[in-house]
């Protein structure tokens, strides 16, 4: 079967309903990936998921908002800001948010934790059974600087009131710069941008005095994986193989306009940049530093969900981060 | 077995079998699973007994904040819905020309799948940049209005509320006129005047009333002069059946 890599494993594979891949997996087939991604789910050394479409999580952004702008790709976050600025002073709005896709916009509380703590942080602090970890001062500083992007004018207060897709229909429109999401953005938006719409995408910035890298990149992963109780496991590897062969992926690539894991096949032109980021990605982690793959419940419901709520206002990042510890406490009660 | 029973067995038949595979068994089994501590994934499944619906009542707001919501439907909605297919279903009733294509119109949200009415509501109607409302309130300059966020956290149940009432209006207009079109007219006639006699001190007889029920002798105490303006009759209540055209 296939279907989204954080999904499956948390859903099937963390049920125990995985087939474990090791058996034939060979140095030549995995030498067929770029770096990180084969064993991004893997479980006690085990391997249920091979990906075959890979999306990294970045900022995408429209070339002629940019220039418009007078803006490049920024590095670091106080960067982001200024950019947010002139995107502004151009009569632009700099970030599109979709208020009701809570999986998007954690994405930035996710990225902003991996960037001043170090990938693999975020995920250790839930699954400390006491809540203590969340009361580091880096999570009230990533909580305060996701608010921070609304108060700065990087995110217009109007986003409250979109629903899913109409924020990013702003970016297809020319009337908004950039949105923090999957590298599926562009494919999404083509009937309403035209094929000649030209993108960029660039990294999460880093963050000054942050453990993290520009390069920890988060992705979404579209991944196979075999049943547990399949009659014929050898033979659905074959096929997995036969789907991963160049020719297969290079197709993929053509028909889907995605990108893909194989080393050598070019993606598609408007996720150029995406490719540049996937191959020199130091570490790739999954939606909510993995969370998602790993505990389904712990991250939506303690986590992405009430950040969320936060985002959007409902609650102020103090009062967030203590309900992130107490609940985190009462999960695994 | 009568031959009628036994038709009336094969008609029946197909549906119920439809019913209990598709909805009774599959909810006895959704029951069944609710005292396992069960993934719905995985080989384990452990007896918790009514432990998850202690867990739900006790531990979850997620589930008092909807089940909170669904109430506010249930009785807000549920007034506002009443009301408004009470109010169109008289107005309809009225007279009014063209009776039944506003009858088709306002039931037609009942024919159109969810879906598709609540993309309508949050796209067509509240959406910030393309939306009705907030583009009808830039027309007529009202800057508060075109602001008001419709669809954000705080104000989005209310504004799906106010199109839950819209969709579900239709239903109940229809219902509501059916019973309407059941009642003779004269009912309606005798109505008013009961009205009138109670409320004789207001009270103008419509011209297109009979004249033999222009009188205000119904009630013993009927003021005086409540004759002075129209023609009066004496009491005379053996007569109401036939110019109602009943049988005495």
């Amino acid at each position: 079967m296939d279907q989204d890599a954080d999904q499956v494993a948390g859903g099937l594979v963390a049920a125990g309903q995985g087939y474990s891949l090791n058996e034939f997996i060979t140095p030549e087939f995995e030498a067929t990936f770029v770096p990180s991604v084969l064993h991004m789910f893997d479980v006690d050394g085990q391997t249920y998921l091979i990906p075959y479409v890979y999306n990294p999580a970045q900022f995408f952004y429209s070339k002629a908002a940019f220039e418009k702008a007078g803006v490049t790709a920024p590095k670091t976050w106080d960067e982001l800001l200024i950019a947010c600025e002139k995107i502004t002073a151009a009569g632009l709005s700099p970030i599109a948010v979709e208020s009701d896709i809570q999986g998007y916009n954690a994405v930035f509380f996710t990225y902003l934790l991996a960037r001043l703590k170090g990938p693999g942080w975020m995920k250790e602090a839930a699954y400390d059974k006491t809540g203590e970890m969340w009361k580091d001062s880096a999570v009230l500083q990533a909580a305060q600087m996701s608010v921070e992007l609304w108060a700065k004018g990087c995110v217009p207060e109007v986003s409250k009131g979109y629903k899913w897709p109409q924020a990013q229909q702003t970016v297809a429109a020319g009337e908004t710069a950039m949105e923090l999401v999957g590298a599926w953005l562009p494919t999404e938006l083509v009937s309403a941008t035209g094929p000649d719409f030209q993108w960029g995408s660039f990294n999460f910035p880093e963050v000054a005095g942050g453990a993290g890298k520009s390069t920890d990149m988060m992705a979404f992963m579209l991944s196979y994986m075999v049943l547990k109780d399949a009659p014929h496991p050898k033979e659905s590897f074959e096929f997995i193989k036969f789907m991963l062969s160049e020719e297969n992926q290079k197709g993929m690539v053509a028909a889907g306009l995605v990108g893909v894991p194989r080393k050598g096949v070019a993606w598609p032109a408007n996720i150029a940049d995406s490719q540049v980021a996937a191959e020199t990605a130091t570490v790739v982690f999954g939606e909510g530093d993995g969370l998602q793959g790993a505990n389904a419940e712990l991250w939506v419901k303690v986590i992405r969900d009430p950040f969320n709520d936060m985002f959007v206002g409902n609650v102020t990042p103090e009062q967030f981060v203590e309900k992130l510890a107490a609940d985190t406490a009462t999960f695994w009660k | 077995m009568k031959p009628r029973t036994s038709m009336v067995i094969l008609f029946l038949l197909p549906a119920s079998l439809f019913y209990l595979a598709l909805f009774l068994v599959p909810a006895a089994w959704a029951f069944y699973y609710s005292a396992f501590d069960w993934s719905g994934f995985s080989d384990t499944m452990t007896f918790v007994g009514a432990g998850n619906f202690i867990r739900l009542l006790t531990e979850d707001p997620v589930f008092w904040r909807s089940f909170g919501n669904t109430l506010k439907i249930i009785f807000v909605g549920g007034f506002f819905t009443f009301s408004l297919a009470f109010l169109l279903a008289v107005l309809l009733n009225s007279g009014i020309k063209g009776k039944k294509v506003f009858r088709a119109l306002i039931f037609m949200p009942n024919v159109i799948a969810t879906i598709a009415l609540t993309t309508l509501w949050a796209f067509a109607i509240y959406s910030p940049r393309s939306g009705i409302l907030p583009n009808f309130f830039k027309l007529i300059g009202w800057e508060a209005g075109t602001k008001f966020l419709w669809m954000s956290p705080e104000h989005v149940f209310w504004s799906m509320l106010i199109a839950i009432v819209w969709i579900n209006v239709g239903y109940f207009v229809v219902l509501i006129l059916a019973g309407m079109d059941g009642i003779p007219l004269e009912f309606y006639e005798a109505a008013q005047l009961g009205r009138l006699s109670i409320h004789y001190g207001v009270w103008k007889t419509p011209a297109h009333l009979p004249v033999g029920l222009r009188h205000c002798h119904w009630r013993d105490d009927a003021p005086a002069d409540c004759c002075s303006q129209y023609r009066c009759a004496p009491p005379d209540e053996a007569r109401i059946p036939a110019i109602l055209g009943e049988n005495p």
